[in-house]
């Protein structure tokens, strides 16, 4: 009886010394979706999409979502952005939530001088989820967060779903966690990137075209949509659907494999594709030999393409594949990521090859 | 001599009990926006000496208890995160250039062995049991302490030396990073947060009662519950003025070094000193 008596003590002020009795109400909470970075002229400007959960079709009573915008956008500027976010927990009458927030945009302007400073408090605040997804914006991010897609009811909706794969997946679309972001930006092997969003408001809806590569934290250039798919095949990724298009014909991936070595200070770089013809109209059945034409078709398509992509990494100084990890294990040597970024490997030579199986493709 | 080894043996593991007590508090007070960790800390340490006061039997049930339901969660958890590990930074697994301070990377390890120097102290009464029960503490503190170890690893190849040394808490950022879509677990995080309530309740109590043990054989005063009570408040005392995480991981070092003396430098002289009066007989 007395050991039951002391247990319930120890019980009951355990709950009150853990502040149960002090709990903020969901109702008197304001979640964020997505966040913005940009400059201002005191120094950031922090815009937060935040949601109203009776607006979403899934939560308002009615059971359907309405024409109304189902989020607003709250925005202050400050030093850096923990002050930024403090003056717009100020100025909103309910407390603010980051644990639902899932994409970081940064403006352009801001990445080309250093997103470094900035990313510091989204990993330091244990509200954050180091696992949200960081792109960049041409312009202001706040033309892409108050953008209302045709397809989901929100463009933090949108970008989780185009980030997280659980949609529409494809080679194209490179996303990066905010931590992959972070790490990237201090260890020597690797150099960080990051999709552009860019907001197309006559379909009402938001387009990844391009990727921006990164000098440790500082934006120096971009790739397309195509070289995006050849880095994440030099990445040796996962497969994703993709489509390559040569000038004679399309093709399907089915199974790729990339294999880097270094030998006399020289880059090999060797890979292994299977695929599939998807479209040639004029065509119902190929022969051996014009299955051989069309590999040879393929990997000569792709030999330049890789190619190019090399020299354009190399031109740019950027390491985003990640050779800089690879040639720190190759030499066994003191390695610094700025001699190898400014020195080493843009003179470095490299040899690509591709060698590609095509599947017998048969119509119907 | 006895009695310095007792002193020793109980100064190491209650500075567990202060670094485990703070840390702990550090981390719920953060993630679960306490804001200030005096809170969370009242409550561990009443937990740590509520718990204390159950006798050793009920400690190794609820170790027992524990491996069977955190212990699998934690390892499937750390296995998805070798989705996202990166190979090269792991190697090369040695370097002499990073090792600047020989002495001071032998402390931290030590410090993550510091449950060790417990099992000296528990007294299963007659001969056989007690090497039954010395081996089997022995076996599960080690595995413990390597899968810390493989925990630091993982960390290593996720987030990369650079930036993995900036984490506090590495195996929390380790299991921050693991996203698993469509699950019903939103966030891991949370995952973190009850798995890391479950180690603390298992270990801290039992590190809090061993030590306590040690130093009332140190006084030379009766091990009873009234003298855990009273060395418990006074502990927590102890922690609650002083305490704070910047001052505890000044004094990561420190701990590892009496670790270093309890677990590694005093049995080997008690051994070597064994051995040379052995072979005088």
């Amino acid at each position: 009886m007395r050991k039951s008596v002391f247990a319930m003590l120890v019980l009951v002020l355990s709950n009150l010394l853990a502040s149960c009795s002090n709990i903020k109400q969901i109702n008197h909470t304001t979640f964020v979706t997505a966040i913005g970075v940009d400059k201002s002229e005191k120094g950031v400007r922090v815009y937060a999409l935040s949601a109203i959960p009776g607006r979403f079709g899934a939560l308002s009573s009615s059971g359907g979502g309405g024409d109304k915008n189902p989020n607003y956008i709250l925005q202050a500027s400050g030093r850096d952005i923990g002050e930024a976010l403090f003056e717009m927990k100020r100025k909103n009458s309910k407390d603010l939530n980051f644990g639902q927030c899932q994409i970081i945009l940064f403006s352009e302007e801001i990445s080309k001088q250093g997103l470094n400073p900035y990313l510091d408090v989204f990993m330091r605040r244990e509200q954050f989820r180091i696992t949200s997804w960081i792109a960049i914006t041409k312009g202001s991010p706040d033309k892409v967060l108050q953008l209302q897609p045709k397809v989901t009811e929100s463009s933090s909706d949108y970008l989780v779903n185009m980030f997280s794969q659980a949609g529409s997946d494809t080679y194209e679309v490179l996303p990066i966690y905010l931590y992959e972001f972070f790490s990237y930006a201090s260890e020597p092997d690797k150099t960080p990137y990051a999709m552009y969003i860019i907001p197309d408001p006559k379909e009402a809806g938001l387009q990844q075209a391009e990727l921006a590569l990164f000098n440790e934290d500082k934006l120096v250039g971009k790739l397309t949509s195509r070289e995006t798919a050849m880095l994440q095949m030099l990445q040796n990724r996962k497969l994703k659907p993709t489509t390559i298009t040569t000038s004679k014909r399309s093709y399907q991936l089915l199974e790729q494999h990339t294999k880097t070595t270094f030998r006399s200070n020289k880059l090999f770089i060797s890979t292994k594709m299977k695929a599939e013809i998807t479209d040639a109209s004029n065509q119902s059945h190929f022969s051996e030999s014009q299955l051989k034409e069309a590999e040879e078709d393929l990997s000569d398509y792709m030999e330049k393409q890789l190619t190019s992509l090399l020299d354009s990494m190399q031109s740019m100084h950027v390491d985003p594949v990640g050779y800089g990890g690879k040639y720190r294990l190759y030499t066994k040597s003191s390695f610094e990521r700025k001699t190898w970024l400014d020195n080493v490997f843009p003179k470095m030579p490299f040899t690509v090859k591709v060698t590609v199986e095509l599947r017998q493709a048969t119509r119907y | 001599m006895l009695k310095i080894v007792y002193l020793l043996l109980g100064l190491a593991l209650l500075e567990t009990v202060i670094w485990y007590n703070i840390s702990s508090a550090d981390f719920i007070s953060k993630t679960l926006m306490y804001g200030s960790e005096k809170s969370p800390l009242c409550l561990f340490l009443i937990i740590t000496v509520t718990m204390s006061l159950l006798p050793i039997e009920s400690h190794a049930r609820y170790a027992h208890l524990m491996m069977l339901v955190s212990a699998p969660i934690y390892v499937i958890i750390s296995l998805i995160g070798f989705r996202n590990i990166h190979w090269n930074y792991v190697l090369p697994s040695y370097s002499m250039q990073e090792l600047q301070r020989i002495d001071i990377a032998a402390a931290n390890l030590l410090f993550m062995f510091s449950p060790l120097a417990a099992i000296p102290l528990i007294n299963a009464g007659d001969k056989q049991q007690m090497r039954i029960s010395f081996h089997a503490a022995a076996v599960i503190v080690l595995v413990c302490a390597s899968y810390e170890c493989y925990m630091q690893m993982l960390g290593i190849g996720i987030f990369g030396i650079h930036t993995a040394q900036k984490f506090v808490h590495l195996s929390q950022y380790i299991i921050n990073s693991v996203r698993v879509e469509n699950f019903i677990i939103d966030r891991m995080i949370f995952f973190g947060i009850l798995l890391w309530t479950l180690t603390f309740v298992g270990t801290v109590p039992f590190l809090l009662r061993m030590g306590l043990f040690a130093l009332c054989k140190t006084i030379g005063i009766r091990f009873s519950k009234i003298t855990l009570l009273v060395g418990g408040v006074l502990v927590s005392g102890l922690i609650l003025l002083t305490g704070s995480r910047i001052t505890v991981q000044k004094g990561v070092v420190l701990f590892g070094y009496t670790d270093l003396l309890v677990i590694v430098i005093i049995p080997m002289c008690l051994y070597l000193t064994t051995l040379r009066k052995g072979n005088r007989q």
